[in-house]
């Protein structure tokens, strides 16, 4: 078990580079925020860069997980955003799953978060 | 302690009002969402059509919300037209990208639910005992039952594994003479010849890569369950034979996405039983989305279905109105399925959480099908049972059906849940108080006030099981800079700084009294769980904006190794101590000694609760 302090884009630039494969990646990043080098992320402009940035440390076979709690972002553009970013890395894939909310956070309309696992080949 | 006294008059004004809103929530509540119900509609109406008059037909209602739904569809350049044929044509114009439906449908069952026995239907005395052989009960001297059996969600009829066994059983009739011996793969490849081991372990692998696509879990079978309460039950006596060659679900909630009551019958006897009623309830209002491809579930259309409306919420709901109906038939065995097609025809809108109607814009976690009550007879010997289920937790949330007790809560979601203790119990406007959310954490209350929001109610307040209540309030503009504000002590006693809950089993830290975050977001439980079910000690999870690590600990207790990024070390110091308290060595790999088996049910495989 291993926690790394650092900026998530450097990180998986870093970890794809060398060659580190995961079975799943869990991509789950804050609407906005501000990096490391005072960069400004913002889910709406950035998610498919991350999205693609995130595959390519996903093994052959393996799932990615991209989750938002973006209530502004409706899921098929966020579902949009993933895939495009997704199809970018040149892999193949298939959203496998929608994950919606537990019960005890009953909604009016589409749910706030959104949970989507891809299967990258 | 400077606050002591601030906080004891705070305690006492609160409880006024939690006492005034519970009366309220108690007493004018149902008349109150029915009253405010035809003053929408009349008030809409007249500002739309002009003052249509006081008809409160089903049509006129409609009218409003649909107008609004115009409005507001229009704004999103969406198409709004309601009716099914309509709605094809809606969802080609949005464009649904093939690659963005999803290949899995079905929910996870969840965590400590387990199915119930209801009752069951002699269908024949044990003299016939030709039939016995595979008609159910395999010990001549037993008679033959059909099973009435309280199916959780999530859980499936039959194995897939079964499956596998049933194919291996018509090559090697023999191999499974004994219903109970469990499938042992040793035991099956010494008994095959060479060729035949090839092919099976080639089949095998085959089977297995296919079912990785999907799920590495099996997902919990009910006959299973079955056999293992029937062994019980009769002290290892009687045994019944598994698998889909020997049994039907002949009514009820048969699919995986279903829950209560459901009819097992020996396949044999399908013909020897009358199925007199089935009440099927359901919850429409799936934001416009129907299901276009009805297949299967249209074949009964010979069947009268009657369809009842319960009650229709519409408080607060002007663009998500939800219809609590019951569908029932009478002489006819249908399935939750065969319901789909009139509740759509009637109110115009779909099964809400239904994944073929809406695959992305999922608002619950399966369709929301509950077969509350089957009532069948013999139509060879005298007997008849009739069962009842009660709505499960999905169903009494959304109608806001809280039991007697105002301050119950959550139902099937309170500390009787031994594995699960934080969860939300009420969750703003979809409960009816807008701006007013409580979670709880173990025996502590968690409470966020939105700026100018009224008072809700404390669930749990009085029953001497919370020690303390934070409050969080003014939940204004979360991205403003500058320091936000501390949650503080309403009353009781503070929290430790690392406060333990519970969640299906696995221990979290929780920190109330820091900031707006506790370091758990419970809205992502379910996620966590299946987590945990989808991972073993072969895999490795990389988890990007861990924060607290929720994720990372989730998968790390099923024996997974772990990476956590986050950009936040006030946080990710959290997640060692958190895998410590489940019992995972934080810098070793692969010792998770915690949970070597991955199943649903956690019961044998945590070690301690506190």
């Amino acid at each position: 078990m291993i926690s790394v302090y650092g900026d998530c884009f450097d990180w998986l630039g870093r970890l794809s580079k060398r060659g580190d494969l995961f079975d799943i990646v869990i991509v789950d990043p804050p609407s906005t925020s501000v990096g490391k080098k005072k960069k400004r992320w913002s889910i709406k402009k950035d998610m498919p860069a991350l999205a693609k940035l995130a595959t390519s440390c996903v093994k052959p076979g393996g799932q990615l997980w991209t989750s938002t709690n973006c209530a502004s972002l409706n899921i098929s553009k966020f579902a949009g955003m993933c895939n495009q970013g997704i199809e970018e890395s040149g892999r193949k894939f298939t959203l496998e799953r929608v994950a919606p909310m537990p019960y005890d956070h009953p909604t009016i309309g589409q749910q706030p978060v959104k949970n989507l696992v891809w299967r990258i080949e | 302690m400077i606050f002591k006294g601030e906080a004891a008059l705070g305690l006492a004004i609160l409880l006024s009002d939690v006492l005034r809103a519970s009366y309220s929530f108690q007493t004018k509540r149902p008349t109150t969402v029915v009253k405010k119900t035809n003053e929408f509609a009349s008030k809409v109406e007249i500002a739309v059509s002009g003052g249509a008059g006081g008809d409160n037909s089903y049509t006129k209602k409609l009218t409003p919300s649909k107008k609004h739904g115009k409005k507001r569809l229009s704004n999103t350049g969406r198409n709004s037209k309601r009716s099914p044929k309509d709605n094809v044509q809606a969802s080609e114009k949005r464009g649904y990208n093939e690659a963005l439906v999803p290949t899995f449908f079905h929910c996870d069952p969840e965590v400590g639910v387990e199915p119930a026995y209801l009752g069951r239907l002699r269908i024949l005395s044990h003299q016939a005992d030709d039939n016995m052989a595979f008609g159910g009960a395999t010990s001549s001297k037993e008679s033959t039952y059909a099973y009435l059996i309280e199916k959780p969600a999530g859980w499936s009829i039959f194995t897939t594994k079964k499956k596998k066994k049933k194919n291996l059983k018509k090559d090697n009739e023999n191999i499974f003479d004994d219903p109970i011996s469990d499938f042992n793969e040793g035991d099956i490849l010494e008994m095959l010849s060479p060729e035949e081991r090839e092919h099976y372990l080639s089949e095998k692998k085959e089977a297995e890569n296919k079912k990785k696509l999907l799920s590495l879990r099996e997902r919990p079978s009910l006959i299973s369950w079955l056999k293992q309460f029937v062994f019980e039950q009769t002290d290892g006596e009687t045994t019944i034979s598994a698998g889909p060659k020997n049994w039907k679900a002949l009514a009820g909630a048969v699919d995986i996405d279903d829950s209560g009551v459901v009819v097992l019958v020996p396949k044999k006897h399908v013909s020897d039983i009358l199925v007199e009623e089935v009440v099927i309830d359901a919850i429409v209002g799936n934001g416009n989305h129907l299901k276009n491809e009805l297949g299967k579930a249209s074949y009964g259309s010979e069947t009268t279905i009657n369809i009842k409306s319960l009650q229709k919420f519409d408080r607060s709901r002007r663009e998500d109105i939800l219809h609590w109906s019951s569908a029932s038939s009478f002489d006819s065995p249908i399935v939750c399925a065969q319901v789909i097609k009139p509740l759509q025809d009637k109110f115009e809108d779909g099964i809400r959480g239904d994944p073929h109607a809406s695959p992305l814009d999922r608002r619950a976690q399966r369709r929301l099908l509950h077969c509350s009550s089957i009532r069948i007879s013999s139509l060879l010997e005298d007997d008849s049972c009739e069962c009842v289920s009660t709505l499960p937790g999905d169903f009494s949330v959304l109608l806001h059906d809280y039991g007697t007790d105002p301050y119950g809560g959550r139902p099937n979601l309170n500390q009787q849940n031994k594995y699960t203790s934080a969860f939300r119990v009420i969750n703003g406007a979809p409960d009816g108080f807008p701006g007013w959310i409580v979670d709880r954490y173990d025996r502590w209350l968690f409470m966020k006030q939105d700026d100018g929001a009224e008072i809700g109610p404390l669930p749990n307040i009085i029953d001497n099981d919370l020690e303390g209540v934070y409050i969080f309030d003014g939940l204004r503009d979360r991205s403003m800079t500058g320091p936000l504000p501390k949650p503080r002590l309403l009353c009781g006693s503070e929290a430790p700084e690392n406060l333990v809950v519970r969640e299906n089993g696995i221990l979290y830290h929780v920190n109330l009294g820091d900031q707006f975050s506790t370091g758990l977001f419970l809205d992502q439980r379910p996620q966590r769980a299946w987590l945990r079910n989808n991972c073993d000690e072969s895999m490795k999870i990389l988890n990007c904006f861990a924060h607290c690590g929720g994720f990372s600990i989730a998968a790390a207790c099923a024996g997974a190794s772990t990476v956590s990024l986050d950009l936040d070390r006030k946080w990710l110091d959290r997640i060692e101590i958190q895998m410590q308290e489940n019992g995972v060595c934080f810098d070793d790999h692969d010792t998770s000694e915690l949970v070597k088996n991955n199943i649903y049910f956690l019961s044998n495989t945590v070690p301690h609760f506190v």
